[in-house]
């Protein structure tokens, strides 16, 4: 056990060591998120500006003490403002999904071929588009077998005793994040068949056989989640101070950094020669 | 009746109200005891005169006595009744209409399915035995002369078109003052439940179950109506004595105190006695586990299934803070038992309902999953329900108006009772003035009052004095109209006539009324005798005029129009002061003169010039129909100013010389619970506007949660 938690440490620490070490694409990626998220918000802005504007022009009413029925009138007042918010969540959600799927694999190849130095971008952007394919169609791959798991997941938990409910779920999601970084990793690194389904199924076995593989990759997952979730809670909480949204900012730089930090943990961990049949190709085999 | 179940987006609100969640009830839950009664009931369905106040004796016009055998596994009742009724008007009468509301459930072509298309609440019929009726089988007149014994004479019967109603033909007319007692024999089929009187599975609802006569009033006019969707009940009150044969595994709840109870075989015989009310409900179910309390003098007794125990002791100890409060506002409770009842799931249809010394309810909500970690807390599922319908033994268990001809009148006044009740209740703990919150998220706090504001952004579409037959389902108006409109509006007048005044004069209302059948007349005539016609709210101004409020105009416009309160300021300018003497030109001794140009300064100069030097011009709309005076608050440099504005202007026009005005406040203490939209209430001056203001909260947050869907979807 001292073992698994020695080599554990040592791996995260290796991970977040990798994440300093592409500055750039932290700092980048944080940067475009917060754009982003100003991008949504902005639509949102504008339609309660002229809600609030048409209840008495020239003047713009305050966020008193009550918000919730002040925003629980606006809402009543000018449905298109829910609508307007719904619909710009709802572009993040699945621009946000669509991005990732197709970045991903500049990410993985971004932390594999940092592996000694530092890797020029055409390295990276090479490895990135001959593996773009095969990354793309295992990720299709795995939300299909995603869904199919949570489903029956969730299938089994309701049917178990109701405080079992919601950890069966959570590891069952954990378990996800960490099979499709496995798969994609796979992808990039060239192992298991590169379009075939069964390397999908393939990175779920290697997840759930591999302790050193799984327990960190989970660890990271479920602190990134917890951040996101510790976002949302702290708009609840500070709703209408305007200081507090460095503080979201914030939570959300370091979500993208655990993120980060698990995929290139998951880049590394050598079990994914566990979705080859045969001996796995060496990294000067991959970056070619 | 039934609380309304709120609409989608009052679902919406319930959750920033929540309209609704677990309460904070920390307490342990009371002792459960075994499932048959035991503690005895009181002796006397009565409570002590002295505890209960005067009970007027010509109010007693009908004694009931039943014999009902309950076939459990058929779901039908046999009965024999004996019906003991008084003419109490100035007319002979030769027919008596009678009731038989449960034949509404007969078939669909009745007056109550056509409106309610086989669904009524949370629940559809359906099932096995899906029909209820009162099947009546014979009518009798007790005739007893001098020195012979009684002996029955039959009667004809025959029920109308719509067979929620039938007429019995007396052999000779009733004379005024006369006593007719009547026999009747009837089968009742209970439906299986979903419009609150029928069965789920062993749960047996039995309610408006037996014949029963309409309302005579002294002019010889009966009151019988047809059962409809929205419309309850209307009846005399009177005395039970109801013996009841059920199987000896089931638990029994019903209105009154049991006064006898024996086992035979396989059955168990209990008998029941009420006093001096309208109606006789009744539950038998297996596995519903008996909760007691007492609340000074009072037997509470809670039936509630074995699974939900745990939120026994919310509900009494709601029961409890209800009645206490509810007797010092509404004079006292005048009956000795009260029964609450917690129907199981599977029978919802039965849940929210009130019957004389008893009442149905509903559970309160499980929190949501992680509802801990925002705080999110709520104190009105499940409690609210218990203060409604306990609400409804005063108005109208006691205050009986008819609810088919009024139904604001009990739902309405009842809504503002519980209104009342949560603000008496946790008075402690209030917010802005008495309003007390329901719901908090993340230290959040949404109030009764904003839920009564903000539900009246939909009461517009219908009058709230109308019957309830008038009222379709399709236009989903009855709530809002009988329930909302009419506790906002009261809670409305109170607020601007004065709490005090306003209390008093619905005491007065109550001990008027007490076991009578008072109509919205008479409550308006009341308000009007208590409150005064004019309602002096300012004092008279330089050219002697001064604000009243017209209650009897204010009542017109509530009740009587859909006409819906909203105030803005349209918008604040800063000039500066006329000068001495003003520019341009003027007649002088027959001449014109002068024409010098004006100083017109610009807008950082206005922003810069001393305070009174300026002048402040504030526009006010009355951008709603209904026209009630309001109290708007003038923030400036030198402090706050109060007006009252008589409303009755669409627009008016505030001018305060040598005052910068930072902000204007319509309505600053809330007072018009009929105005849903408060957003534009409120204006800056320029210059004056806080950062803090709506669409950059709403924006931020909107970033936060873009934000958390990134990183949740990211890497």
């Amino acid at each position: 056990m001292n073992d698994l938690l020695r080599s554990t440490l040592d791996a995260l620490v290796a991970a977040g060591q990798r994440v300093l070490g592409a500055p750039i694409l932290f700092v980048g990626t944080a940067i475009a998120q917060w754009a982003a998220a100003w991008l949504v918000a902005a639509p949102v802005l504008v339609a309660v500006t002229a809600a609030t504007e048409g209840f008495a022009p020239g003047t713009r009413p305050a966020a008193y003490e009550r918000i919730l029925a002040v925003v629980a009138e606006l809402v009543l007042a000018e449905p298109s403002v829910a609508a307007v918010l719904l619909a710009s969540l709802g572009v993040t959600a699945m621009t946000s999904a669509v991005l990732w799927t197709l970045l991903s694999g500049g990410v993985i190849a971004r932390f594999w071929l940092a592996a000694d130095d530092r890797p020029s971008l055409e390295a990276v952007g090479g490895l990135w588009l001959r593996r773009f394919p095969s990354v793309t169609v295992q990720s299709l791959w795995h939300f299909g077998l995603r869904a199919v798991v949570m489903l029956a997941a969730t299938t089994a938990a309701a049917n178990l005793p109701e405080v079992l409910f919601w950890p069966v779920i959570v590891i069952t999601l954990l378990l996800c994040i960490v099979a499709l970084d496995v798969v994609r990793a796979g992808a990039v690194r060239g192992h298991g068949q590169p379009f075939h389904p069964r390397t999908t199924w393939r990175a779920f076995a290697v997840a759930l056989r591999t302790p050193t593989l799984a327990l960190p990759a989970a660890l990271l997952a479920a602190a990134g989640l917890t951040c996101s979730g510790a976002t949302v809670l702290m708009a609840l909480w500070t709703l209408g101070d305007p200081t507090w949204l460095w503080g979201a900012r914030g939570l959300s730089a370091v979500t993208l950094a655990l993120g980060l930090a698990r995929v290139a943990f998951v880049t590394h961990h050598p079990s994914l020669a566990g979705l080859d049949r045969e001996e796995a190709p060496s990294k000067e085999a991959a970056s070619d | 009746m039934p609380v309304r179940r709120p609409n989608s987006s009052a679902l919406v609100l319930s959750l920033l109200a929540a309209a609704v969640l677990p309460g904070c009830d920390d307490e342990p839950p009371p002792p459960v005891v075994a499932n048959d009664q035991a503690q005895p009931d009181p002796g006397e369905a009565l409570r002590p005169a002295s505890e209960r106040g005067t009970v007027p004796e010509d109010a007693h016009v009908v004694d009931y006595v039943i014999q009902a055998r309950l076939d459990a596994d058929a779901h039908r009742i046999e009965a024999t009744e004996t019906i003991t009724w008084t003419n109490r008007s100035r007319k002979a009468v030769s027919s008596i209409p009678m009731h038989l509301y449960l034949n509404a459930f007969r078939a669909n072509d009745t007056a109550w399915m056509r409106d309610g298309r086989l669904t009524s609440r949370t629940a559809a019929q359906g099932g096995d035995h899906p029909w209820g009726y009162i099947d009546v089988k014979s009518v009798a007149r007790q005739v007893q002369t001098q020195g012979s014994e009684a002996r029955p004479v039959p009667l004809s019967f025959a029920e109308r078109d719509e067979p929620s109603l039938m007429d019995v033909e007396l052999d000779e007319p009733a004379e005024p003052g006369q006593t007719v007692t009547l026999q009747l024999s009837f089968v009742t089929q209970l439906p299986r439940v979903f419009a609150r009187s029928g069965y789920s599975g062993d749960f047996h609802m039995v309610a408006q179950w037996f014949p029963k006569p309409g309302v005579l009033d002294p002019d010889g006019q009966w009151h019988a109506h047809p059962f409809t969707f929205h419309s309850e009940f209307f009846a005399d009150f009177g005395d039970y004595e109801v013996q009841l044969d059920v199987p000896y595994t089931m638990t029994v709840g019903a209105t009154g105190v049991r006064s006898d109870a024996y086992t035979d075989g396989e059955r168990r015989v209990l008998t029941y006695r009420a006093a001096m009310v309208h109606d006789f409900a009744w539950v038998a179910a297996i596995d519903l586990v008996e909760q007691r309390q007492e609340y000074d003098g009072i037997s509470i007794r809670q039936l509630i299934p074995r699974a939900r125990v745990q939120d026994g002791g919310l509900h009494l100890e709601m029961a409890a803070a209800t009645l206490k409060h509810m007797e010092a506002r509404f004079s006292p409770y005048p009956w000795s038992t009260l029964t609450i009842i917690h129907p199981p799931p599977h029978a919802r249809g039965a849940g929210g309902m009130e019957y004389p010394t008893l009442f149905t309810t509903a559970d309160k909500r499980t929190p949501p999953p992680l509802g801990s970690a925002v705080d999110f807390e709520e104190r009105f599922s499940g409690r609210y329900v218990t203060t409604h319908e306990l609400g409804h033994q005063w108005f109208q268990g006691l205050m009986a108006s008819n609810e088919f001809d009024q139904p604001w009148l009990d739902e309405g006044l009842n809504s503002f009772s519980n209104l009342m009740v949560y603000f008496d209740h946790f008075a402690d703990d209030t917010i802005a003035g008495e309003d007390v919150w329901v719901g908090t998220l993340a230290g959040n706090r949404f109030t009764m009052g904003d839920g009564m504001r903000l539900r009246s952004f939909t009461a517009i579409a219908d009058v709230s004095d109308k019957t309830a037959a008038d009222f379709s389902p399709v236009h989903g108006q009855y709530g809002r109209a009988t329930y909302l409109r009419t506790a906002s509006w009261m809670a409305t007048l109170r607020a601007i006539a004065g709490r005090t005044r306003f209390d008093a004069a619905m005491r007065t209302y109550a001990d008027r009324f007490r076991f009578r059948h008072p109509t919205g007349v008479d409550l308006e005539d009341l308000l009007v005798e208590t409150l005064g016609r004019q309602v002096p709210l300012s004092e008279p101004d330089a050219q002697g005029k001064a604000v009243a409020l017209d209650v009897r105009d204010f009542l017109h416009q509530a009740l009587r129009s859909t006409a819906q309160v909203d105030f803005a300021v349209d918008g604040i300018e800063i000039v500066p002061n006329m000068a001495e003497p003003a520019a341009g030109f003027h007649r002088v001794d027959g001449e014109l003169k002068g024409g010098d140009p004006a100083e017109r300064p610009s807008r950082r100069a206005l922003a810069e010039a001393p305070d009174d030097t300026v002048t402040s011009l504030i526009g006010l709309r009355r951008k709603g129909e209904f026209k009630v005076p309001v109290v708007v608050a003038f923030h400036t440099t030198d402090g706050v100013e109060r007006r009252v504005w008589d409303g009755r202007a669409r627009t008016i026009t505030v001018e305060l010389v040598g005052r910068r005005v930072q902000s204007v406040v319509i309505d600053p203490d809330g007072d018009l619970y009929l105005e849903g939209t408060r957003g534009n209430n409120t204006a800056f001056s320029r210059g004056y506007v806080p950062d803090r203001d709506l669409s950059t909260t709403v924006g931020q947050a909107t970033q936060a949660a873009a934000l958390a869907v990134m990183g949740g979807l990211g890497p």
